[in-house]
């Protein structure tokens, strides 16, 4: 994973917030990213990575309304900014390409 | 006391010709509206006498006493007659019912005691609080307070989900350090290395 490159971990943590369509805290995108991968995720792998994207600038924040299931907190939540969809749109190019060239997957030989 | 819809069809019926308008009544009706009127109405409309009562008497009847209970049926008085196979099947629904709401208020009890005595454990929240920066602290501990009410508490119990929280504390801190500890070593080695 080079400097601009992402992650395994990162674009699946992008993708989850891109499909949350700026409704994904760490709570959901945990859940989702749970969902969609059939992995466990903890909140800790979650808050890493969202922090590392955050610095990176490819995701933005903000501060959601207090609810009384969390003790009256707030959420915070994650949308992808114009770096962010381009790396995310980079990284699927790169994989499309490297999956062009490979010829359909059967049966061992 | 038996069900005589044929009965409750002649009262109103005489109830009913009671409302009507004089002009309509003939002779000493139209002066005496009542009782004597109901006798002649029963006798009418149950077809005379009832011990004696030949094939047209109870055809006559029995369409008296449909028309009363499809009445008595659109007005919600007695909603259709009460067979056993009915009465079965409306035991069975209640108790099915019955069953339901139980279960319903045993969970809506378990919820709010739930709610009410939750209370996130201090080391948890002491370890987030000290390896998170404050301006995040408040939303970190809402969302381990929110998985610890609505799905480890309820997945594994009050003491289940309070050991689940701070070990979740403790994960995510250990994350936090190692990230941290990653970071100054790589700033190390860039010092070392003169970048």
């Amino acid at each position: 994973v080079g400097r601009s490159g992402l992650g395994e971990f990162e674009q699946r943590v992008l993708l989850t917030i891109h499909h949350l369509q700026g409704q994904g805290y760490a709570v959901s995108i945990a859940d989702e990213l749970e969902r969609l991968s059939g992995r466990k995720v903890t909140l800790g792998a979650v808050y890493a990575t969202v922090d590392r994207l955050e610095k990176k600038g490819l995701v933005s924040s903000r501060l959601g309304d207090p609810t009384p299931e969390r003790g009256g907190r707030a959420k915070r939540f994650y949308r992808l900014t114009t770096p962010g969809v381009l790396a995310l749109s980079a990284a699927q190019e790169a994989q499309s390409r490297m999956w062009a060239g490979v010829p359909p997957l059967g049966a061992p030989a | 006391m038996r069900y005589d819809p044929g009965f409750q069809a002649a009262m109103r019926g005489t109830r009913a010709r009671k409302m009507a308008p004089a002009a309509t009544m003939t002779g000493s009706a139209a002066m005496e509206t009542g009782w004597t009127d109901l006798g002649g109405d029963l006798r009418r409309l149950l077809g005379g006498d009832h011990s004696s009562g030949n094939a047209s008497t109870r055809n006559i009847q029995a369409s008296v006493s449909e028309a009363a209970e499809a009445a008595d049926i659109q007005q919600g008085a007695v909603k259709g007659k009460w067979t056993t196979k009915r009465l079965r099947a409306e035991t069975d629904r209640l108790r099915a019912e019955r069953k339901r709401l139980l279960a319903e208020a045993k969970q809506r009890a378990s919820e709010r005691k739930a709610a009410v005595s939750v209370e996130p454990p201090r080391l948890g929240q002491f370890l987030i609080c000290l390896f998170v920066p404050a301006d995040r602290q408040a939303e970190r501990l809402g969302d381990f307070e929110e998985m610890l009410r609505t799905l480890w508490v309820p997945r594994f119990g009050l003491w289940g989900g309070r050991v689940l929280y701070t070990a979740h504390a403790i994960r995510s801190a250990g994350a936090i350090v190692r990230i941290a500890a990653v970071a100054m070593l790589i700033d190390r080695v860039k010092g070392v290395l003169g970048f």
